[in-house]
Parts: C-alpha cells; sequence; structure tokens
C-alpha cells in the first residue's frame, strides 16, 4: 500500500498527537457552566477566572452571562447550566416552588453600615423625607416583585407610610435617573454605578438608605446549584467554591488596585477609574441564615410568599462554612 | 413597487421647469437629495441638543458616538459583534424562509394541508416572542440553538402567509395551459406556481428579514452572551452610551444595506415580472 503524501501527514499528526491526548486524559477538566450577570456583584468569580484559581481545582468554568440574570434560574432548572447566580429573592421564590436548588457559596451583600451600594433619590429640593411623604408618590423600581422592589416597601412602611399606597414604576437602572430628572417618577431606588453618576451630576438628592433602614448585611445574591448536582458531584461543587472563595480572598485583599479595577472593567465593561468611586457590596463566602430569615420574613409581610421556608435547608455545607 | 422611488411616479416632472432654479429643484424632488438632508437636519439637530439642551448621561453628542464607533472599528469589537449576530440570524432566517416556502406551497396546493395547519398557524404567528423565551430555555437551552430557532420561528409566518396568497393569486390560464399539456403535478409546481408566486414570496421574505434582525437583537438582550443585543445592554449598564448608540447606527446601516441588496436581489429576480406590468 503507497500512503499518499496527505494521508501521511495524517497518521504523523495523529501519532504526534497521541501523547498529548494521553496526558489530556489524565488530567481531565471538569466542566462547569455556570449563568452570570455581568454586574459588581459577581467580581469574586470574575477574579478566580482571571487568576486562574478555578484551573488550579482543575476545572474548566464556561459563563454564560446574561443581562438582568432573568434567564439564569430557569437555565437551572433545564439543566443548561450547573450552577447559577441568583438573587435571594429568586431563589427564595423557586424554593417556594419546590425546584430542587441550594445555595453553595455566598455571593453579594450589602454593607453594615451606609453608604450602600443603593439609593432611594429624588430630583433636588422635592421635600420628601419619609415613607409619610410618599404617600400617593411614586418610586422607580427595576422590576416589581423584586429585591429592590420588596426594600423600598420596607422602607415606606419602616418610615411611616403605608406602602400600598405608592405608586411603583417599573423603570431599567439605566434609565432612572432621567426618569427622576425629568420628572417622570418623584423617586427611584437606584443602584451603582447609576446612583454615584446621578450624584455626582447634582441630578438628584439622596433620601434613605432603604436597604441599610431595614436590614444590616442583607444576602443579596448567592450561587445556587441543584440538589441533584450537588448530590452527584459533591466534590466538584466544593471545588468550584474553594476557587470562588479563593478569589473573594483575593479581591478583598485587593480592592482598589488596578489589576482589581481593570478585572471588573474587563467584563463590567465599566471604566475603571468610574469603579474606584462608587460603593460597592461586600462579598462573602458564606451565608448567614438569620440574614435570609429577615429577608423571607419581609417577602411575607409584602404578600410575595406565604407560610414558612426552611432557610437551613436552603443553604448547601459549603454556603454554611467557608471550604479550605 | 417596493422601490425607494417617488410616492407620486412622475411628480417631479410635473413641477414648473423655468431655468436653472426650476431644474435644481426638480433634481432635488427626484433624487435622494431630501431623504439625505433630513437625516442630516435630525443628526445636527441631536449634536445640538446633547450639548446645549439635555443633560443626561444617556444623550451623549453624536461627536462622542462618533469616537466610540471609530473605537469599536479599530479593536475589532464591532465587527466581531455584529458578524457573530449577523451569522445566527442568517442561519435561522434561510431555516424559517425555506420551511415556509415548503409548507406554504403544500398549503396552497394540497386542501387537507391547509384545514390541518390554517388554525394552529394563525394561533401561533401573533405570538411575541420575549414570552415565550423562557420555556424555550427549557427546551433550546442559552446557546445559538436557542437564537436561531427564535428567527426561523420569527421569519417563518409572513413568508408562509405570503406564499399561500401568492399561489391563490396566480392566474388561472398557465394553469389550464400545463394542465393541456398534462404536466406533472410536481412539474406544475416548479415550473408554473413556484414563479408566479414569487413576486408575493419576495415580498414576505423582505418582510422577515426586517423582522429577522430586530428578532436577533431582542432575543440577545434576553438571553444573550454575545451578539448586538448583547452588547447594547451591556454598555448601557456600564453607562457607556456613546458606543451603545455607535452599535445602534451600525445596526441601523446593516438594517438599510441588508433591505437595499435585497431589493437588487428581487429586481434580477423579478425582471419578467415588472416588463410584465409595464408593458
Amino acid at each position: 500500500m503507497t500512503l499518499t503524501r496527505r494521508r501521511f501527514t495524517a497518521a504523523a499528526a495523529a501519532g504526534a498527537a497521541l501523547p498529548l491526548l494521553a496526558t489530556r486524559a489524565h488530567a481531565q477538566a471538569v466542566k462547569l457552566r455556570v449563568s452570570t450577570i455581568p454586574i459588581i456583584d459577581t467580581a469574586g468569580m470574575q477574579v478566580a477566572l482571571a487568576k486562574g484559581f478555578f484551573k488550579d481545582e482543575g476545572l474548566e468554568i464556561d459563563t454564560t452571562p446574561t443581562a438582568g440574570g432573568a434567564a439564569g434560574l430557569p437555565a437551572l432548572a433545564a439543566g443548561q447550566v450547573q450552577i447559577a447566580f441568583s438573587n435571594i429573592i429568586s431563589t427564595v421564590l423557586a424554593e417556594k416552588q419546590n425546584l430542587g436548588f441550594q445555595i453553595i457559596s455566598g455571593g453579594s451583600a450589602t454593607s453594615d453600615a451606609p453608604p450602600d451600594l443603593a439609593g432611594l433619590v429624588t430630583k433636588p429640593g422635592a421635600g420628601l423625607k419619609t415613607g409619610k411623604d410618599f404617600e400617593g408618590k411614586s418610586i422607580a423600581v427595576n422590576t416589581r416583585n423584586n429585591i429592590i422592589w420588596l426594600y423600598a416597601r420596607a422602607w415606606v412602611k419602616k418610615t411611616g407610610g403605608d406602602p400600598d399606597k405608592v405608586t411603583y414604576l417599573e423603570v431599567p437602572f439605566p434609565q432612572m435617573i432621567d426618569a427622576v430628572r425629568g420628572g417622570r417618577g418623584d423617586a427611584a431606588f437606584v443602584v451603582e454605578p447609576f446612583f454615584s453618576a446621578g450624584r455626582a451630576a447634582n441630578a438628584v438628592e439622596l433620601v434613605a438608605w432603604p436597604y441599610n433602614s431595614t436590614q444590616k448585611r442583607i444576602p443579596v445574591a448567592q450561587f445556587v446549584a441543584s440538589k441533584a448536582f450537588i448530590a452527584a458531584n459533591a466534590g466538584t461543587i466544593e471545588k468550584f467554591v474553594r476557587a470562588y472563595n479563593k478569589g473573594v480572598d483575593w479581591m478583598n485583599a485587593n480592592k482598589g488596585s488596578d489589576e482589581w479595577a481593570g478585572i471588573i472593567a474587563g467584563y463590567t465593561r465599566l471604566k475603571p477609574e468610574q469603579i474606584k468611586s462608587i460603593g460597592l457590596p461586600l462579598f462573602d463566602k458564606t451565608v448567614d441564615p438569620k440574614g435570609i430569615d429577615e429577608t423571607v420574613a419581609l417577602m411575607r409581610d409584602h404578600k410575595m410568599i406565604e407560610g414558612p421556608v426552611d432557610t437551613k435547608a436552603m443553604l448547601y455545607k459549603t454556603a454554611v462554612t467557608a471550604v479550605k | 413597487m417596493a422601490e425607494g422611488a417617488p410616492a407620486i411616479p412622475g411628480a417631479a416632472d410635473r413641477l414648473p421647469g423655468n431655468g436653472g432654479a426650476g431644474a435644481a429643484l426638480r433634481r432635488f424632488m427626484s433624487g435622494r437629495a431630501s431623504g439625505v438632508l433630513l437625516i442630516v437636519v435630525l443628526l445636527a439637530l441631536w449634536q445640538i441638543s446633547a450639548e446645549h439642551w439635555v443633560k443626561s448621561e444617556n444623550w451623549p453628542p453624536l461627536t462622542a458616538v462618533g469616537q466610540a464607533f471609530l473605537d469599536g472599528m479599530r479593536s475589532g469589537e464591532l465587527p466581531a459583534v455584529f458578524g457573530s449576530s449577523l451569522y445566527r440570524m442568517g442561519i435561522g432566517f434561510a431555516i424559517g424562509a425555506a420551511l415556509a416556502v415548503v409548507v406554504g406551497l403544500l398549503m396552497a396546493t394540497v386542501r387537507l394541508v391547509h384545514r390541518t395547519l390554517e388554525p394552529l398557524v394563525e394561533l401561533l404567528r401573533p405570538i411575541p416572542i420575549p414570552a415565550i423565551v423562557p420555556p424555550l430555555i427549557l427546551l433550546l437551552g442559552l446557546d445559538d440553538k436557542l437564537k436561531i430557532f427564535i428567527v426561523a420561528f420569527s421569519t417563518f409566518f409572513p413568508v408562509l402567509v405570503n406564499t399561500v396568497q401568492g399561489v391563490r393569486a396566480i392566474d388561472p390560464v398557465p394553469l389550464a395551459v400545463a394542465r393541456t399539456f398534462r404536466h406533472s403535478r410536481a412539474r406544475t409546481l416548479v415550473r408554473v406556481v413556484l414563479p408566479a408566486s414569487l413576486p408575493y414570496i419576495l415580498a414576505g421574505l423582505r418582510i422577515s428579514l426586517a423582522l429577522a434582525l430586530i428578532v436577533t437583537v431582542v432575543a440577545e438582550m434576553i438571553a444573550g452572551s454575545a451578539g448586538i443585543g448583547y452588547y447594547i445592554v451591556t454598555m448601557q449598564y456600564a453607562m457607556r452610551a456613546p458606543d451603545m448608540y455607535a452599535a445602534v447606527f451600525v445596526l441601523a446601516a446593516i438594517g438599510y444595506a441588508l433591505n437595499r441588496a435585497f431589493l437588487a436581489a428581487e429586481r434580477r429576480l423579478l425582471h419578467w415580472y415588472r416588463t410584465d406590468r409595464s408593458a
């Protein structure tokens, strides 16, 4: 049999590739798909990616960012991703529907004292100070029945107003400052970076910190996986959380550095100088069940859910004690 | 008749033509100059309003948008972003259009097929795609499959409806001739029915082409991790309005170019149709 040149080259290439394949198979990386949101809250994970912490654990992470995160939990339920970054309200609602998710690690939390990563703002000199003043007025929130809406209502109630007498306008975060400036809403509960930008431009005036005046260190968002996946891949989950925690540690140690700002700018597309000037969430490795309990109580109070929620059962062990 | 020609054919010719000014005016009215002028005026208004009247991060001056466009092109990011969207759109459009023509021909020629499919088609046709994205994620995932399906789904219906209409509107004479010559059903379909209904099919395709671009961007905004839609939303949340508008401008230009290209292709395919009509 005569070998044509092409066949010969192919055979040679295959032979050369063999040892390579063998080593690959030996230390085969476990692939994980993670649904994320390109916001500052997911910085711990992005740092772990950028610094190679996942690779060190033998994990190959493929992120599918979705703006707004609406696709996260549906994708997790469908098994399209193995891990999703989800806010606590959505996770609790999923728990009430018995979707079988568990929190595997901490994520972002609000601060213990102001300034917060979000604030309630009005036009300068609007004279609206308490929840009572807001009766008959409107507050812009990003979506109804989620975290911003819930804490806006909680703040109105706490400061003497009836939350049902306030109109909640759905306005996307990027347009909130314009909505207030243009008089299309009386106030907005707006997050960073729009919050700082609006204040810097003197377009709005701070009225209150609804997060902080209702609850300290709110567990805003966490990483979630399905119980079935956790049960079958306990080792992989532990590796993921360990790498993630390393990312959080690195970030908390290097906050404000150029490298840190560069990593965040890379995926949020924010300008590095802007990142250094805005209020940041706390990046937690674990979740305090008491914090979730408080949020759940608020959800019940504002009729988002009925009946009890077993918050302890929502937490996988890696979210309770930090993986070393 | 879908050309960008003057609304009233010959209107320009009827203007009083006395001397240079009249001729210039006539040229102005008959060419594209008035359309271009309107766009230039609107853009100038944008620039002035952004500099002097509107104070908002979301309303940057055009010069900033131009700079963002140049930066995006130079870094190669904008071409990459648009390439990935157009790729998905192209596949979805091709699948949706091909299926629609086949199903449309069947529906128009086989009564049972029409009776079976018509209620379903009329029920599915008005569904807005964003409403069914969550269940689609469940079935198709988050990747290209999802977006290609969405584009194919949206492309399908206008082409289908037009194909059925087109076949129905065929002049009975050529069909009778085909019967007289004892052409087989398949041969009649390919040689008579398909060419005769082509003007309708192409009109449907053109509607779908515009729709496909819009739907691609919307799908990427909801569940995208790449493409124009994702880029626009990301830039909005990153407070980079100039970059967002740069992408919007490119989008408009691509929509315009696709339409012109389609019209040119249509003119070549339907040369017989036009000469037929004007004869």
